[in-house]
C-alpha cells in the first residue's frame, strides 16, 4: 500500500527541493569497448549520485564513479584500462546533467534528453543523453541511459592488442536507482 | 540627405538597398577581437535577434569531496605496460619459432626414420629449437618481473589459462630438451626411434600449449 502511494506521488510530480540519492546497491554503470578481436565490458557498482529538483521543475544531477572500480572479469585488461585512462591522475569519471520535468514536476513518461557534460580523463565534454525514467513500485526512480563517449575526444591513448587499437567509441550504459 | 550630396551616390545607395535580401544577416566585426555584433535586417529595419536559450549552468557540486579512490600508481602501470608489450612481442615471435621448430622437427624425423636419412634438417631444427627456448625464457622472465595488476583477481580468467598453458609448455619444452639430447646420443641404438617419437610428441604438446597460451590472450 505504502509503495503504491509512493509510486502515485512520484507520478504526480517531484516538487522543488526534492533530493534524490543514488542507491548504489541497485545501480550499475557499464562500459563497452570494441576491438577487432574482442568486445570488452566492464561494470561498476561503486557509483555515487544525487539529483535535486529546483524551481520550474529543473532537475540537476551528478553521478560519479571511480574508474578503478570497473571489473571486466579479466584483471589484465582492467589494469590495461587503468593505464590508458591514467587512473592515478584522473581517478573518477563524472557526469553532470540538467533535465526539465513536466509542468507540475511530472516525471517524463517517454525518454527525455538530459543536457550535461562528462568529465573523464580530466577532460570535460558536453553531451546530450537520452534517458528513460521509470517510477518503481517502491517509490524509487530508475534511470537508464546509453550513450557513447569518444576516447580520442577525452585525450585517452586508446589501448591496443596486436598493434590494433580499440574503437574510439566507448559505449556507456547507466542503470541507476534514485531514492528520496 | 543634404543638398550637396551627389546624385549618383544617392542612386547607388538606393540600388544597393533595393537589391539587399529582405532578411539579410549582417555580421559586423568590432575592434580586432572576437566581439561580433549580429544584426538581422527585416525590410531594412534592424531587429534584435531573439536570445538563444541559455544552457543551464553545470557549476554545481552535489556530491562534495569524493571518497578516497583506490590507489593507482600510473608510473607502475606504465612500467607494467612496457614490460607486457615486450612480453607480447617476444611471445608472438616465440610462437612462430615454436611452430617452425615443430614443422622442421617433423621433417627431420621423417627424413631420419622414414626417408633417406640425409640429416639435412638436423641443423635447422637444432637452431630453431634453441632460438625457441631462448625467446621462451626471455618472455617468461619479462612476465615474472612485470609488476602485478593493481586490481584483485575475481576467479579464473584468461590470465590463469595463459599461465597454466605456459607452465605446461615450459615443462614440455624441458622434456623436449632432455629427449632431444638423448635422441642424439642414441645414434645406432634400437630405441632411438622410440625416444625420437617421444620427443616429437612432446613437441606437439609444447606447440599446443603455446598456442593455447597465446590464444587465451588474443581471442
Amino acid at each position: 500500500m505504502t509503495t503504491a502511494i509512493l509510486a502515485l506521488l512520484l507520478s504526480a510530480g517531484l516538487p522543488a527541493g526534492t533530493v534524490l540519492s543514488l542507491d548504489a546497491a541497485q545501480s550499475e554503470i557499464r562500459y563497452t569497448v570494441v576491438h577487432k578481436l574482442h568486445q570488452v565490458e566492464g561494470r561498476s557498482r561503486e557509483v555515487e549520485g544525487k539529483a535535486v529538483v529546483r524551481e520550474e521543475s529543473l532537475v540537476i544531477s551528478q553521478v560519479r564513479v571511480p574508474v578503478a572500480s570497473f571489473r571486466s572479469g579479466d584483471a589484465n585488461r582492467d589494469s590495461h584500462m587503468l593505464e590508458a585512462v591514467q587512473a592515478g591522475s584522473f581517478p573518477f569519471a563524472t557526469w553532470k546533467g540538467v533535465i526539465r520535468l513536466g509542468p507540475g514536476g511530472e516525471v517524463p513518461a517517454a525518454p527525455a534528453v538530459m543536457d550535461g557534460e562528462v568529465e573523464f580523463h580530466g577532460v570535460k565534454r558536453s553531451l546530450s543523453v537520452p534517458i528513460r525514467i521509470t517510477a518503481q513500485p517502491d517509490g524509487s526512480l530508475r534511470v537508464q541511459a546509453t550513450f557513447d563517449v569518444s576516447l580520442d575526444a577525452h585525450g585517452v591513448d586508446r589501448p591496443s592488442l596486436l598493434f590494433v587499437k580499440v574503437n574510439d567509441a566507448c559505449s556507456v550504459a547507466v542503470d541507476i536507482v534514485l531514492r528520496r | 540627405m543634404t543638398p550637396s550630396t551627389p546624385v549618383p551616390l544617392v542612386a547607388l545607395c538606393a540600388i544597393l538597398t533595393a537589391l539587399s535580401p529582405s532578411r539579410a544577416r549582417a555580421e559586423v566585426r568590432l575592434l580586432d577581437q572576437d566581439l561580433v555584433f549580429h544584426a538581422q535586417a527585416t525590410g531594412g529595419t534592424p531587429q534584435a535577434e531573439p536570445p538563444a536559450q541559455k544552457p543551464p549552468a553545470l557549476d554545481f557540486d552535489l556530491l562534495g569531496p569524493s571518497k578516497a579512490a583506490p590507489a593507482v600508481d600510473d608510473s607502475t602501470l606504465r612500467l607494467r605496460r612496457t614490460l607486457l608489450d615486450w612480453h607480447q612481442g617476444i611471445g608472438l615471435g616465440m610462437f612462430a619459432l615454436q611452430l617452425a621448430t615443430t614443422v622442421v622437427g617433423q621433417l627431420n624425423y621423417d627424413d631420419k626414420f622414414g626417408g633417406a636419412n640425409t640429416n639435412k634438417y638436423a641443423t635447422t631444427h637444432s637452431v630453431l629449437a634453441y632460438a625457441t627456448f631462448a625467446t621462451f625464457v626471455t618472455a617468461g622472465v619479462l612476465a615474472l618481473v612485470t609488476p602485478a595488476a593493481p586490481q584483485r583477481r575475481d576467479g579464473f580468467d584468461r590470465i590463469d589459462l595463459h599461465k597454466i598453458a605456459m607452465f605446461t609448455a615450459a615443462g614440455a619444452m624441458a622434456g623436449q630438451i632432455v629427449l632431444g639430447i638423448w635422441t642424439s646420443g642414441r645414434e645406432g641404438n634400437q630405441n632411438q626411434q622410440s625416444v625420437a617419437m617421444a620427443h616429437l610428441v612432446l613437441g606437439y604438446v609444447t606447440l599446443a600449449a603455446v598456442g593455447t597460451g597465446v590464444g587465451a590472450l588474443v581471442f
